[in-house]
């Protein structure tokens, strides 16, 4: 028996009434999304095994050739969806995000929770099917993976689907390009939502301090008033390799930043328009 | 030049210098710690700029230590001082020049010698004093003199006696010069210039306490060292003639004052005018020797040894004195002639005087009987031995002119002589009248009473060593001949010539009396020169002796002439035999040399000699009586200045010779320099 936290079906309930919100302002006086209906198409006949059902077996076959064979279908799946949630320990900082539960205190993760509960609810009223599944991060849901309602299929087997990666991307892109270039042969359609903290990234910070990852590792002595103009290089270095990546796997870039209203960072995918550069960071 | 703070204590403030260091070390680890979502790319930047942060942060570390440290520099005020002089020569409105014109100054130089150039420099110096200033000048060649008498504003009285100003052949008077220069300045202040090449291992420091007493008075002493650099002279140290009994060869000692090895031609001038060039391997500062084998016969006189060598060539030339070389041919009368050669009465004289054979020896013996004497001659002979010859009065005339003329006379005693045939016609020769024989007591029966240790002080002995006078302790007679009663000056009331007892036996009976006569000497052994009276042929020491009286009484130098040495610029003295006679002193240019005499029973004789070289004092136009080898001061010629007149003024008030700077207002200037520097590499960084 599953004793169910208050805390938690209360901060469930306001995720759900953010995601409410956001989709609803984003979809008046939109069009409906398109409805992908169940089809069934013969393809091939196979013998007969134990353990086929016997609602599949071809009756008329039986009856003309005394065989047993069974009728197998070609599935036309439906949209299946997989969100992709970061939960890795960097996201635990930041400070900017509105958009977040109290509770997480406007970290990226907390922004990063908000954007994949609204992304949820909006494929959902789409009535699509929504898989979940939790990358890093430590707790209850670490690593859970929530399979999309409707269907046995995996992400693996998609021909067709949505997957959309939530994350800030703060490792290396040749540690985790190459899974993408996988992924992209089997043609989902991939959207990443890029969570940005606007502090961070300009190192908005008032003294020299010893800066380290939540994430472990060596902490580096940072004077933030003389590194921001050396780090915006890098960071728009950064930018311009994450970008050319995903273009390259045929890859969607979301840019996040957890400053501005989530419909921001969704808008440019539901609306399918471009993302709009960031004039605060220039060339972002 | 030396480095030197007026506010040492400053220094301590050096200890702030830590701050920032201390500084930076904190700056470099900010204690605050952040958790930072976007390490990736803050790891991304250190690595880029982690080279030129380093380089920046390191850059202004030290830029802002050495602003400290520039800082505490400028407080503690340095000042820098190095040797030079003062802007301008004439301050105080009075100026001595000291002009070394001793021997070493004609060393050569570009063009002229060093003499040259110190005098033009002390020319120069002259041109550019104020208007009105006075001035003196002291020369220090051989003994220092003013040629001012008084500091005068008459410039051109010194200006004229630099231009004429000759080289000297004395030694460096600096000690005299500097007296001379503080009497000018009569303890006013002033100025001293000192053209000096420094050259002899103690010119200066001699001088140090006259130098002391003269910057106490006041005098800013400026040293103008005027050498070459590097130093280099060759000369003959020493010449001296083998005074053993083979003889034979003069040694040289010849030396190298330059830095490096030579080899030089060396040349000894003979009296006769005949010359021997040898060669000699010099090293770097060091000296060798060297022999060179005379002839075997050469007149006796001063003979000189000459190195050839082109740097300094007035010191070139060493004197010295080389005896009669060859055979002296000694008369030997025979008084007593044995039916053997063994019983004769100058046997063992004759072998002690020739032991080798005349031809070999420095002595040529011709026996002769007594009748021989006749041909006695001054120019072939120059000793007779009279061996207890029984009457010699036909010959007493010849005998006295022989001795007068330098000749040497020597009369041994025996059983043949006889008081009535010497006393009388010899007087005017012996040394003392003579008695009748007497028999000394024995005391230790050991043979005869020895003789006493000779006085090494004597000329006659003073060849001998310790233990070979002791050899003559084991002469030992029973029979001497007895004297009359003589004094010290003389035996006859009348006579003025010397005489005195060489050597007695013990007991005092006298051995051996000497008169002077004249140039000559005559010497009378009161025991025999055979075995007859005593045991003397019998003794080791008897040949020595026997070669030594031959030597003593005239064989060595020509006519037996005195024989004395000096020094350029030093007054030169020596004692004459004798009294009453007109002399004249001639120096090596052959002009008369001016000289001090004082005459009595002997002559005191001194001058100061000007020039190197042979001089001789001769009675009218007869053979010398005196040469004297006169050579230039040996410390002038080494050349290499050890010690330098600015490091002696130095060290006696660093300040009269160090010009200064003070560093403090430029420590300031690189402080700020250093702190605009870092202000403008920690903004650049910043930004």
């Amino acid at each position: 028996m599953i004793l169910w936290d208050p805390n938690v079906l209360a901060r469930v309930r306001r995720l759900h009434l953010l995601a409410v919100q956001t989709v609803e302002g984003l979809l008046h006086g939109g069009h409906k999304s398109r409805r992908v209906g169940a089809n069934v198409e013969f393809a091939d006949y196979k013998d007969y095994s134990p353990g086929d059902s016997l609602r599949d077996l071809d009756w008329k076959v039986l009856a003309r050739s005394d065989r047993l064979v069974v009728r197998r279908y070609e599935v036309e799946t439906e949209l299946q969806c997989v969100l992709v949630l970061d939960a890795s320990g960097d996201l635990s900082t930041g400070q900017g995000s509105p958009y977040t539960l109290p509770e997480l205190e406007g970290t990226k993760f907390g922004y990063s929770l908000v954007l994949t509960a609204t992304l949820a609810y909006y494929l959902i009223k789409q009535q699509e099917p929504v898989g979940l599944l939790v990358l890093g991060g430590s707790g209850p849901g670490a690593g859970a993976y929530l399979p999309a309602r409707g269907g046995g299929a995996q992400l693996a087997r998609m021909r067709r689907g949505l997957v959309a990666l939530i994350s800030d991307l703060m490792e290396e892109p040749e540690g985790w390009m190459p899974s993408l270039s996988a992924l992209s042969r089997r043609r989902p359609d991939l959207a990443v939502f890029h969570v940005m903290d606007r502090r961070e990234l300009t190192l908005d910070f008032e003294r020299p301090a010893l800066y380290f990852s939540p994430e472990g590792g060596e902490a580096l002595p940072i004077d933030p008033i003389g590194a921001a103009p050396e780090l915006r290089g890098v960071l728009n270095a950064w930018l311009e390799e994450l970008r050319g990546g995903l273009a390259e796997h045929r890859g969607r870039y979301y840019p996040a930043w957890t400053d501005l209203p989530l419909h921001a960072a969704l808008a440019p995918m539901i609306t399918g328009r471009r993302a709009m550069p960031d004039r605060d960071l220039g060339a972002v | 030049m030396n480095l030197g703070l007026l506010a040492p204590l400053a220094l301590a403030l050096g200890a702030l210098a830590l701050g920032p260091i201390l500084a930076h070390l904190a700056q470099q680890r900010p204690s605050e710690r952040v958790p930072f979502g976007a390490m990736m790319l803050l790891r991304r930047m250190v690595k880029r700029l982690e080279k030129r942060r380093r380089l920046k942060d390191r850059a202004l570390l030290a830029l802002r230590v050495l602003a400290l440290l520039f800082a505490v520099l400028a407080a503690a005020q340095p000042q820098l001082s190095w040797p030079g002089d003062p802007a301008a020569i004439g301050a105080f409105g009075r100026v001595v020049l000291i002009v070394d014109d001793s021997l070493s100054m004609s060393q050569r130089d570009a063009g002229g010698t060093l003499l040259t150039r110190a005098r033009d420099e002390a020319l120069a110096a002259l041109e550019q004093l104020p208007p009105g200033t006075l001035c003196g000048l002291v020369l220090i060649g051989g003994e220092a003199r003013q040629l001012t008498p008084t500091l005068t504003a008459e410039l051109g009285l010194i200006r004229d006696a630099l231009v004429n100003l000759q080289p000297s052949y004395g030694r460096t008077d600096l000690e005299g010069g500097l007296r001379e220069a503080r009497a000018l300045l009569a303890g006013e202040r002033g100025e001293v210039l000192v053209y000096t090449d420094e050259a002899g291992p103690t010119t200066i420091s001699e001088a140090q306490g006259e130098l002391a007493r003269l910057v106490e008075r006041g005098g800013v002493v400026l040293p103008r060292p005027t050498r070459n650099d590097p130093p280099a002279n060759l000369t003959v140290l020493d010449a001296r003639y083998g005074d053993g009994l083979e003889g034979g060869s003069v040694t040289l000692r010849v030396a190298n004052y330059g830095s490096v090895d030579v080899e030089a031609p060396v040349t000894v001038g003979l009296p006769d005018g005949s010359e021997i060039t040898a060669f000699v391997e010099l090293p770097a500062g060091g000296e060798a020797e060297e022999r060179v084998t005379v002839p075997p016969t050469v007149p006796g006189g001063v003979a000189w040894a000459r190195v050839m060598d082109t740097d300094l060539e007035a010191d070139n030339t060493r004197y010295f004195h080389l005896p009669r070389v060859g055979a002296s041919r000694v008369m030997v009368v025979d008084g007593d002639p044995g039916a053997t050669p063994v019983r004769s009465e100058v046997y063992f004289l004759e072998r002690a005087l020739a032991p080798w054979g005349g031809a070999r020896g420095g002595v040529l013996p011709q026996v002769v009987a007594p009748s021989g004497l006749a041909a006695l001659s001054a120019e072939e002979h120059q000793v007779v031995f009279l061996a207890n010859v029984a009457d010699p009065s036909p010959w007493a005339g010849k005998l006295l002119d022989f001795v007068r003329g330098g000749g040497g006379v020597i009369f041994s005693a025996g059983d043949n002589l006889t008081a009535e045939r010497y006393n009388e016609p010899l007087r005017a020769l012996m040394p003392a009248p003579l008695e009748r024989p007497r028999d000394l007591i024995d005391l230790t029966a050991s043979g005869g009473v020895p003789l006493e240790l000779p006085d090494p002080s004597l000329e006659l002995f003073e060849a001998f060593a310790e233990e070979g006078r002791q050899a003559f302790r084991r002469v030992t007679t029973r029979r001497v001949m007895g004297l009359g009663a003589f004094t010290e000056t003389g035996w006859t009331e009348t006579s003025q010539d010397g005489v005195r007892v060489l050597m007695r036996f013990e007991g005092g009976a006298p051995a051996l009396v000497e008169r002077r006569i004249g140039r000559g000497r005559v010497l009378l052994w009161t025991s025999s020169f055979d075995l007859g009276w005593g045991s003397a042929p019998l003794q080791a020491v008897f040949l020595p002796f026997t070669q030594r009286l031959v030597a003593y009484l005239g064989g060595e130098s020509a006519g037996g002439a005195a024989r004395a040495e000096g020094v350029v610029g030093e007054v030169t003295s020596l004692r004459l035999p004798f009294g009453g006679l007109t002399l004249r002193l001639t120096g090596p240019d052959g002009a008369d040399v001016p000289m001090e005499t004082a005459q009595g029973e002997q002559t005191e004789l001194s001058f100061l000699p000007r020039l190197p070289g042979a001089y001789t004092v001769q009675v009218g136009d007869e053979p010398p009586v005196a040469l004297i080898a006169v050579n230039t001061p040996a410390e002038e010629s080494d050349v290499r200045a050890p010690q330098p007149l600015t490091a002696a003024t130095a060290a006696i008030d660093p300040a009269l010779t160090e010009r200064h700077v003070r560093l403090g207002p430029w420590a300031l200037g690189l402080a700020i320099t250093c702190l605009l520097a870092q202000a403008l590499v920690a903004r650049r960084e910043s930004s």
